[in-house]
């Protein structure tokens, strides 16, 4: 029986884990979720509800792709409405090449559910003509949000925007001209946002944006990652070089539950917590099984 | 209701998927399918992404249609790169490597040593003694406790790796104490690791659900 259990076909294992996370997503069983006061995500959302001024700008950059959207969409799109809800204007950009497209689908998502209704502009930058529905607010491209789109170069993108902005993405995602548009043309550089968001999904990311806007430029940074990269980051926020963090799917259901709007992260906890279960029973028992093979053939 | 590009994405993407996940099983046609679609599809996707994003923007306009001569150098030097291919010239494509890595160096040590070296080094230099206490931070006594951890895990973990003396008496002794402040390091990033993955998986089974709810909304059964 022990050495059957002990030699479990991993397969077995694999179907366990997947009903843990299945099960949880079908029939949800809404177990609480309870932001930390005075942790990081907490510390991230007091920043952009208490200290960015309504009316401001907030730069977003988002250096992930598809292969991490399920961590950072959430709490991209919490982050942008929490900055609707202020009237704080966003301008997104990207060190990645992907991360103009995952900008686009944030704000489409932050359209399909929230109470804002996203008008966006044409290839001249014309804004278009879309009937408000009722009940909705509208918020224009170019007016209360930009998309900036992808620029190569790293690091060296960050120190010239921080002085030159309107050189370093002279044309937004569609290649319309950023002095087109109110919200940007009057930008020079990191002078003209109150808050810099940086969703990294790894390098460039985090790191470069710490080391060079927060640190050189002393630019207010909140960071939000994958939950793999989470703990390398805590000394930044420790030292102050991060005013929040936001941590996987953990940190995203966290802010959406202090935006009090519950999204797919919110959802996923669920899940999450069962799998997380499962596998702690996994390591106990292997543990058990581990020494009283060692034991017996000790004897 | 999904319009029919949205529905067919939604076949592809969720077939696709099934196809990697069976790779739990075993490995099968379906999964080498689904590799190889992935692998191709993603050179192709960044060849021609790089194209229109780097090449055209960052040196075919300024240099062709702006007329900026210094690009020139650029454009000489991305040439070398790809002498690589070529082993008689191949020692040319150092030129270019030696530029970026001199470049990149130069800009990097000065942010690194500013950003991660001093700012660190100087926040765990910490009180411990006399705090205020702090409506969100706690009681003065226990910020000085938590700083206390900081300095004796950041010193324990560094007398660790110091290997110019033998580690016995007082220095094994810090020296094990700073293993066990990186192993409850390791563990926790560990436990975030498998937090990240798992995350993955619920993704792809949202998606797999909704998959299946919006076949059966098509198909008029629900």
């Amino acid at each position: 029986m022990l050495d059957k259990l002990v030699n479990l076909d991993r397969r077995i294992i694999f179907v366990m884990v997947a009903l843990a996370v299945l099960i949880p997503l079908l029939f949800p069983l809404h177990m609480p979720i309870a932001p930390l006061p005075g942790g990081p995500v907490d510390r991230a959302y007091q920043y952009l509800d208490k200290r960015v001024p309504e009316g401001g700008t907030v730069l977003m950059s988002f250096d992930y792709d598809p292969a991490t959207f399920v961590e950072l969409d959430p709490m991209a799109v919490a982050m942008v409405k929490h900055c609707f809800q202020r009237n704080i204007k966003v301008v997104a950009m990207a060190l990645w090449p992907q991360g103009a497209t995952m900008a686009e689908n944030v704000f489409k998502m932050v359209k399909d559910t929230s109470k804002f209704e996203l008008v966006p502009v044409d290839r001249n930058g014309v804004t278009r003509s879309v009937v408000i529905p009722a009940g909705k607010t509208a918020k224009y491209y170019g007016k209360d949000y930009v998309n900036l789109g992808y620029k190569a170069g790293q690091i060296l993108v960050i120190q010239s925007m921080a002085k030159d902005l309107q050189n370093t993405f002279p044309l937004d995602s569609q290649g319309v001209s950023i002095k087109q548009f109110n919200l940007t043309k009057n930008i020079r550089g990191f002078d003209g946002f109150d808050l810099l968001i940086d969703l990294s999904a790894g390098d460039p990311g985090i790191p470069i944006w710490v080391q060079v806007a927060a640190t050189q430029f002393n630019k207010p940074l909140i960071g939000g990652c994958t939950a793999v990269s989470a703990p390398g980051f805590t000394p930044y926020l420790q030292a102050g070089q991060l005013k929040g963090l936001m941590g996987g799917m953990r940190g995203a259901a966290d802010y959406e539950v202090l935006l009090k709007a519950p999204g797919t992260a919110s959802r996923g906890m669920d899940a999450q917590s069962i799998a997380h279960l499962l596998i702690i029973f996994f390591i106990v028992v292997s543990n058990i099984f581990y020494f009283s093979t060692r034991r017996r053939e000790g004897k | 209701m999904p319009t029919p590009a949205e529905f067919v994405l939604l076949w592809v993407s969720s077939l696709l998927t099934l196809f990697v996940f069976s790779f739990l099983y075993k490995d099968n046609p379906f999964y080498k399918f689904a590799e190889y679609l992935y692998v191709g599809i993603s050179a192709g996707y960044y060849v021609a992404f790089d194209y229109q994003n780097n090449l055209v923007p960052n040196l075919w306009v300024p240099l062709v249609q702006q007329g900026k001569l210094e690009y020139i150098i650029a454009f000489v030097l991305g040439i070398l790169i790809i002498t690589r291919f070529f082993p008689k010239i191949a020692h040319l494509s150092r030129w270019s490597l030696s530029f970026m890595i001199g470049t990149v160096t130069g800009l990097a040590m000065v942010v690194v040593l500013q950003g991660d070296l001093i700012m660190q080094v100087g926040r765990t230099i910490l009180p411990v003694v006399g705090i205020p206490d702090d409506p969100v931070a706690g009681p003065g006594w226990w910020q000085g406790f938590q700083n206390l951890v900081i300095i004796i895990g950041v010193c324990a973990s560094l007398i660790y790796f110091y290997f110019s003396k033998e580690q016995r008496g007082f220095l094994g002794g810090t020296a094990k104490l700073g293993i066990w402040f990186l192993m409850i390091s390791f563990g926790a990033g560990f436990g975030f690791t498998v937090m990240a993955r798992l995350s993955l998986l619920i993704g792809r089974m949202d998606h797999l659900i909704n998959w299946v709810q919006k076949t059966i909304m098509v198909l008029g059964w629900g």
